[in-house]
C-alpha cells in the first residue's frame, strides 16, 4: 500500500485530501508545515509527497531544497500543489526535482489520477532497476 | 563690464606700425620683451658712438702731432663743427627712437590689460554658460548647489562661500552647501532677518561688504561672521520667489571684493535660482513617481494575495463537493456531513473576505456613512465577544468594564472594529493565549483596549500596520490568512466615528490596540 504525505497549511484541504486518498486505498499522512513535512519524510519514507508552496516558516521551495540535500536512499516523488501559478514557478518546480505540478483550485479526480500515474511509473522504474541489479550481480 | 575691442587683423595695427618704425624686426607680434631688447640695442649703439667720439677727442687733446696731422687736411674749426653736428644727429636719432619705444610700451601694456580683461570676461561667460547648462540638464539638487558654489568661487577667485536655502513654509535659512575651510557649517540654520544672509534674504537685495562688517548695521552678527573681511552676498530669486542666499567670503584679507564682483555674482544668481527651482521640481516629481510605484507594487501584491486567498477556500469547496458527488455511496453519513460542513465554513470564509474588500473600497470611495449617536461600548463589546464564544474560539475571552460606558459613535462600525481586532489577536496568538477587551471611562473620552498575549509586532512594522494592503510579512500572513485590509479598515472606521487608534506592542509579549472615542457629538 502506497504511503502519501500531504503537506498544506490549510486544514480543510488536508482533511479533504486525506479522505479521498484513503478511499482510494492509500495510506495518507499529513503535515501542516514544512518542518513537520521534512521530519515525516525522513522517518516515515512516503512514496509520494503532495506539497503546497505558500506555507509559513519553511515554504515549499525550501522543503524541495532540503530534500535534495538530504540524499535519502529512497527519495519520495514530489507533486507540487499550489495556488501560485506563474510560468517561472512551473519551471522552478521541475528544476528542484518535483515530478508534477498541480494548480489550485484542483480537480480531486485529476489529482488522484496523477498520483496513480506517478505510482505506476515508480513501480516500473523500481522493477527495471531490480532487473538491472540482478543482471549486474549475475 | 568695460567694452573691449579686439585687434583688427586685416589692416596693420597701430602697435605693429609703431614697432616697425621703432626698428623692431619681429614686429608681427610685438611684445614688451622685444621693445626691451631694442632699447638695449640702441643703448649699446649710442655707447659705441660716444666711445668713438670721446676717443677721437682724447687723441686730439693728448697728441699735438696728431692735430698738426689733421690740420693738414681739415682746419680745426671745421673739425669742431663736424664733431658737434655728428653728436647732435646721433643724439636726436636716439631721442626719437626712445620716444617711439615709450609710446609702444604704453600701447603694449594697454593691450595686455585689455586681453586680461577679455580673459576674465571669457571665464565669466563660460561659468555662466555652465550654470545655464545645469538649469537645462536637471541635476540632483545637491549637485546643482555644489556647482553653483564652485562656479561663484571660481568667478570671484575666492576660497570660501556658502549656499543657503530657504526652508519652504518657514523663515529658516539652512546652509545647504558650503566651502569654509575646516569649519563644518552645512546644516547650520539662520532666521530670516538675522545676520548678513538674513538681511539679504529679508530685503531681497544683494550686499557688498568691504572691510569689516559694520556692527551698527548688523548688530546681531555672530563671531565667525564678524571675522569676515570682505564678502558678497546675493539673494537667489527666480520668477519672484526667494530660494535662498549665495554668499562668497574672504576671511584672510587677501581679496577685497568690488562692485564689479557684486554685479557678476548677481547675474550668476539668477541662473542659480532657476537651477535650484528646477532641481526641486525634479525632486518632487521623483518622489511622486516613487510613491506611485510603491502603490502599484502594493496593488500587485494585493492582487496576488487576494487571488491566493480566494483560491484556497475554493479548492476545499470544489474538492469537497466533487468528493460527495463521486463517492456518494461509499461515504458514511458523518463523513458526508463533515464534507458539507467544510463547504459551509469555507463559503463563509469567502464571504468574509469579499465583505472586507467591499468595506475597504466603500471607505475609500467615501460611500460609507457613519452615524454619531450615543452607544454603550460595553454592550457592543459583550455582544461581539459572545459571538466569538458561540463560534467556538479557543482563546479565553473576557470583557473588563465598569458597567456602562457611553461614547458617540456608529454602533455597527464599533462592532466591526472590535471583531476585527479580536480576530487579529486570535490569529497572532497561540490558541490558548487570553484576549481581553478593557473599556474605561474618562472625562470627555471613552477608551477601548484590546489586549493580547500573542506574538507581538516588531518596532519596524508598527509604523505601517495601519496602511492599506500592508502585511507584516508573508510567512505570518500565510499562517493567519487575510489580505492586509483588516487594520486599514479598523483605522478608517474609528476615524470615521471621530475617534483615534494607537498600538503598543512588544515582540513575544503581545499587543495592545487602544481606541479612543469622543463623548461629544461634534
Amino acid at each position: 500500500m502506497a504511503r502519501i504525505l500531504v503537506v498544506d497549511d490549510e486544514p480543510a484541504i488536508l482533511q479533504m485530501l486525506k479522505m479521498n486518498l484513503e478511499m482510494e486505498g492509500y495510506e495518507a499522512i499529513l503535515a501542516g508545515d514544512g518542518e513537520t513535512a521534512i521530519k515525516r519524510i525522513e522517518f516515515e519514507q512516503p512514496d509520494i509527497v503532495l506539497l503546497d508552496i505558500m506555507m509559513p516558516a519553511l515554504d515549499g521551495w525550501q522543503v524541495l531544497q532540503r530534500l535534495q540535500e538530504m540524499s535519502l536512499s529512497k527519495p519520495p516523488k514530489v507533486l507540487v500543489v499550489t495556488a501560485k501559478g506563474g510560468e517561472h514557478d512551473v519551471s522552478k518546480v521541475f528544476e528542484l526535482g518535483a515530478v508534477d505540478y498541480i494548480a489550485k483550485p484542483f480537480d480531486v479526480e485529476d489529482l488522484l489520477e496523477r498520483v496513480k500515474k506517478v505510482l505506476a511509473r515508480t513501480e516500473i522504474e523500481t522493477e527495471e532497476r531490480r532487473r538491472q541489479l540482478i543482471r549486474e550481480w549475475m | 563690464m568695460s567694452t573691449v575691442t579686439t585687434p583688427d587683423r586685416g589692416t596693420e595695427s597701430n602697435v605693429v606700425r609703431q614697432a616697425r618704425v621703432a626698428g623692431i624686426r619681429d614686429f608681427q607680434t610685438p611684445t614688451l620683451e622685444a621693445v626691451e631688447r631694442r632699447r638695449w640695442q640702441l643703448l649699446i649703439f649710442a655707447g659705441l658712438v660716444m666711445l668713438g667720439l670721446a676717443g677721437g677727442m682724447m687723441m686730439l687733446t693728448i697728441d699735438r702731432s696728431s692735430i698738426d696731422f689733421v690740420e693738414e687736411y681739415l682746419p680745426l674749426p671745421v673739425l669742431r663743427v663736424l664733431f658737434i653736428g655728428l653728436a647732435s644727429i646721433i643724439g636726436l636719432y636716439l631721442l626719437d627712437k626712445e620716444v617711439r619705444l615709450k609710446k609702444l610700451t604704453r600701447n603694449l601694456v594697454d593691450e595686455r590689460v585689455l586681453s586680461a580683461a577679455l580673459n576674465n570676461r571669457l571665464k565669466e561667460i563660460s561659468i555662466l554658460s555652465e550654470v545655464g547648462k545645469a538649469v537645462n540638464q536637471i541635476l540632483e539638487l545637491d549637485d546643482v548647489l555644489r556647482m553653483i558654489l564652485r562656479s561663484s568661487l571660481d568667478l570671484l577667485g575666492a576660497e570660501e562661500g556658502s549656499v543657503m536655502l530657504l526652508e519652504e513654509g518657514t523663515d529658516d535659512l539652512v546652509v545647504a552647501c558650503a566651502e569654509a575651510g575646516n569649519r563644518d557649517i552645512e546644516g547650520a540654520v539662520t532666521k530670516m532677518g538675522r545676520g548678513v544672509s538674513g538681511w539679504v534674504a529679508k530685503n531681497r537685495e544683494p550686499i557688498l561688504i568691504s572691510g569689516r562688517a559694520p556692527s551698527e548695521f548688523f548688530s546681531d552678527l555672530e563671531d565667525t561672521q564678524r571675522s569676515i573681511i570682505s564678502a558678497v552676498s546675493v539673494p537667489l530669486i527666480g520668477e519672484g520667489n526667494l530660494y535662498g542666499v549665495l554668499n562668497v567670503n574672504d576671511m584672510s584679507g587677501s581679496r577685497e571684493f568690488t562692485e564689479y564682483d557684486l554685479r557678476a555674482v548677481g547675474m550668476f544668481a539668477e541662473h542659480a535660482a532657476i537651477a535650484i527651482r528646477n532641481a526641486k521640481a525634479f525632486e518632487r516629481e521623483r518622489q511622486t513617481i516613487l510613491h506611485m510605484e510603491e502603490v502599484d507594487r502594493m496593488k500587485t501584491d494585493f492582487i496576488a494575495t487576494i487571488s491566493h486567498e480566494l483560491r484556497t477556500p475554493l479548492t476545499s469547496i470544489i474538492g469537497c463537493a466533487k468528493t460527495i458527488r463521486a463517492r456518494h455511496e461509499a461515504l458514511s453519513v458523518p463523513q458526508r456531513n463533515e464534507f458539507l460542513e467544510m463547504i459551509e465554513r469555507q463559503g463563509e470564509r469567502l464571504l468574509q473576505l469579499i465583505e472586507r474588500v467591499l468595506s475597504a473600497s466603500k471607505i475609500e470611495s467615501g460611500v460609507a456613512v457613519f452615524k454619531r449617536v450615543p452607544v454603550d461600548l460595553v454592550a457592543v463589546a459583550q455582544e461581539v465577544v459572545q459571538g466569538f464564544k458561540g463560534a467556538g474560539i479557543s482563546n479565553p475571552l473576557s470583557v473588563d468594564s465598569p458597567g456602562i460606558v457611553i461614547a458617540y459613535a456608529d454602533e455597527p462600525a464599533v462592532a466591526q472594529v472590535l471583531s476585527n481586532l479580536i480576530e487579529n489577536a486570535r490569529k497572532y496568538s497561540d490558541s490558548e493565549a487570553p484576549i481581553k477587551v478593557k473599556i474605561t471611562d474618562a472625562p470627555g473620552e471613552s477608551m477601548i483596549e484590546v489586549i493580547d498575549r500573542g506574538f507581538g509586532i516588531s518596532s519596524e512594522a508598527l509604523g505601517t500596520i495601519f496602511d492599506r494592503f500592508h502585511q507584516i510579512d508573508q510567512s505570518t500572513t500565510r499562517k493567519a490568512g487575510g489580505v492586509g485590509l483588516g487594520l486599514y479598515i479598523v483605522k478608517n472606521l474609528v476615524e470615521g466615528c471621530g475617534g483615534r487608534i494607537s498600538v503598543e506592542s512588544e515582540e513575544g509579549k503581545g499587543s495592545v490596540f487602544r481606541i479612543i472615542f469622543p463623548k461629544r457629538q461634534d
